[in-house]
């Protein structure tokens, strides 16, 4: 398995120069460093998960993949891996880049980084993903393309519109409830809810593409 | 050793392959123990099927030429020095009859045929 | 010795065409040629036994085992060459052999470096700075290199030029010196196989025709050709494939001493190519 995430990264090169371009801009651009630092991870691990699957599918990865002792279990996993291994790319370029931004003084600002800025990013991460991958293992690429815009927009646009209803009860609560958590409490709350939402689409991933005929 | 098979002959190729062998162990070209090489390095020279060469060894086996030794592999057999001899002698009567048929074809007396036969034995 | 591809009552349904009853047995040791016209089902079956579509009915063993579930144990032991792509187009030979390499229990790097070097493949080029025959040749190397016993090759050389063609097929007699070590080799490019296959198996819409050894063809079918007026006669009903011109017809007969028997000297029986058998066999009796 490690293997096909090797294979991602050996394939996604460029995508990695683009990237490190992609938060320099964003720093100059925005102010509000965990505004940037969100949007930045969220944007860079899109770019790579959905390069790597465009590459997939140009190369016929399926068939390809197929041919080795590797069974569709290990395809769909490394997928699922793959979403850790690069938002954490993302993550540790973001931390490297304001540092040297930091070191050099051409940033006015520090762009400090807290933990639950990087679990907030992580939730989207996942969530995104979780949705899209089902869909993806079971239309393939090109048919899941449409999907993948909607979900990365979509997170773009309901953000904000989640927090202009800061006043619906509802929103209020959960706003207010994790707060008011002890840290570790809240923590393991939001750690396990995106670990059983990723469980369940690892399982719809994994029965879609079992079933597919190539 | 020589073998030469045609893949256009209406002959079949294992049967061009068990005459030839033959031809080659009656000349003696092919001596006594000599190993032979096995079907698969055969059938890879020849560029030709391995199921090919087989057929043909089992052939020279049947037939008693050739004998296969486990593991160790296919060597030419002690030949029954009579029957190889009659073989020979067979030869040399084939060959005869084809060049006493020439002969009477264009009219040649038994005597212009022994002459003929003079001249060429004692040239070679 | 158990074979080491067996296909049993292979069943698989799809609209407007379906494989039924596909049957035939593979021993070790042994290069079987796969022919068929275009679309008779060669792909559909190598899909199948690679597991990449799912059958409706029958059986396939590869080394004695199912295909289904033994497919990662089966897989480290089989390579597969096929024609379309080959390798991830960005990727360079290197490359591909860092991700693939750990992916065998028993690959051989040395064995790898040797190939490379036997078929001169640039280890720093892109794959898709490779031309076709190379692909080729690197998929071979691969195969090659974490002592596959099987391979399985799905046309392998179409669009290659005749060189590559032949050296493909000394590399594959060079291949089948060790007799555990077989080939399963599906293409419509027939002449290659005139040569080096030791069994043939030709499948027509969806079915098999026949799966027999490349010599029993030769002695059995044969190609008639005639005068017209034998169409009309009783040996119509064994002619497969007849074309008829201004000044006679040729067909091809499955038993050629029964025809030349009915027919005596009316008529010439020729050895025919594998390329004459699909060629008649699609023309339909």
């Amino acid at each position: 398995m490690f293997q096909l995430i090797l294979k991602d990264i050996l394939l996604l090169k460029k995508i990695f120069l683009f990237a490190a371009a992609y938060i320099i801009v964003m720093m100059f651009l925005k102010e509000d460093s965990a505004v940037v630092f969100f949007v930045s991870v969220i944007v860079v691990t899109y770019m790579l998960i959905l390069s790597a699957c465009a590459h997939d599918d140009k190369n016929k990865a399926d068939i390809l993949l197929n041919s080795f002792p590797l069974t569709r279990r290990t395809v769909v996993m490394a997928r699922y891996c793959s979403i850790f291994v690069f938002s954490v790319i993302a993550i540790m370029y973001y931390l490297v880049i304001a540092h040297i931004l930091q070191m050099t003084g051409l940033s006015a600002q520090a762009h400090s980084v807290s933990l639950e800025n990087v679990a907030a990013a992580l939730c989207a991460v996942i969530f995104i993903n979780s949705v899209y991958f089902p869909v993806f293992f079971k239309f393939g690429y090109i048919h899941s393309r449409l999907v993948s815009f909607i979900l990365f927009f979509g997170t773009f646009a309901l953000a904000p519109a989640f927090f202009e209803q800061a006043d619906h009860p509802l929103v209020r609560d959960v706003i207010h409830y994790f707060p008011h958590l002890s840290e570790g409490k809240g923590m393991a709350i939001v750690a396990a809810v995106m670990m059983f939402l990723l469980a369940v689409s690892f399982f719809f991933s994994l029965q879609f593409y079992r079933k597919r005929e190539f | 050793m020589n073998i030469i098979i045609s893949n256009s002959s209406d002959e079949p190729i294992y049967q061009q392959i068990v005459k030839q062998i033959k031809n080659l162990i009656i000349k003696g070209e092919l001596a006594e123990n000599e190993m032979l090489p096995s079907i698969r390095t055969l059938a890879k020279e020849l560029q030709i099927s391995v199921i090919t060469t087989k057929r043909a060894y089992q052939e020279l086996e049947n037939e008693g030429y050739i004998v296969t030794v486990q593991g160790k592999g296919t060597f030419v057999a002690a030949q029954n020095k009579e029957l190889l001899k009659e073989n020979q002698l067979k030869m040399v009567e084939e060959k005869l009859t084809e060049a006493v048929e020439a002969g009477k074809a264009i009219h040649l007396t038994l005597e212009e045929m022994q002459e003929i036969l003079k001249v060429i034995y004692e040239e070679g | 010795m158990e074979p080491i591809l067996e296909v049993r009552n292979l069943r698989k349904e799809f609209q407007g065409f379906s494989l039924k009853n596909v049957s035939f047995t593979l021993e070790k040791g042994y290069i079987m040629g796969f022919i068929g016209p275009n679309g008779a089902g060669k792909s559909t079956t190598i899909k199948l036994i690679m597991n990449l579509i799912h059958k409706d009915g029958g059986e396939i063993k590869v080394f004695g085992l199912d295909n289904v579930k033994y497919e990662k144990e089966i897989k480290e032991r089989i390579g597969f060459v096929f024609d379309e792509n080959y390798f991830y187009d960005e990727l360079t030979i290197s490359e591909v052999k860092r991700v693939v390499a750990p992916l065998y229990r028993k690959w051989d790097n040395e064995l790898f470096h040797k190939y490379i070097k036997e078929f001169s493949l640039p280890l720093k080029k892109k794959i898709k700075h490779l031309s076709k025959g190379m692909k080729m040749k690197l998929s071979l190397a691969i195969a090659l290199s974490h002592h596959a016993e099987l391979l399985i090759m799905d046309e392998p050389t179409s669009g290659l030029d005749p060189v590559i063609r032949s050296e493909l097929l000394d590399i594959l007699f060079t291949f089948i010196q060790d007799e555990n070590k077989s080939v399963f080799f599906s293409t419509h490019i027939t002449s290659d196989l005139d040569k080096i296959a030791d069994y043939i198996t030709f499948i027509n819409d969806g079915e098999i025709i026949f799966s027999c050894p490349k010599d029993e063809i030769a002695e059995n079918y044969g190609l008639v050709k005639g005068p017209k007026e034998l169409l009309h006669s009783d040996i119509q009903q064994y002619l497969i494939g007849v074309k008829e011109n201004q000044f006679g017809f040729e067909a091809l007969v499955k038993d050629k001493q029964k025809i030349k028997r009915m027919a005596g000297d009316n008529i010439i029986v020729e050895k025919p190519s594998l390329e004459d058998i699909i060629v008649c066999f699609q023309r339909g009796m």
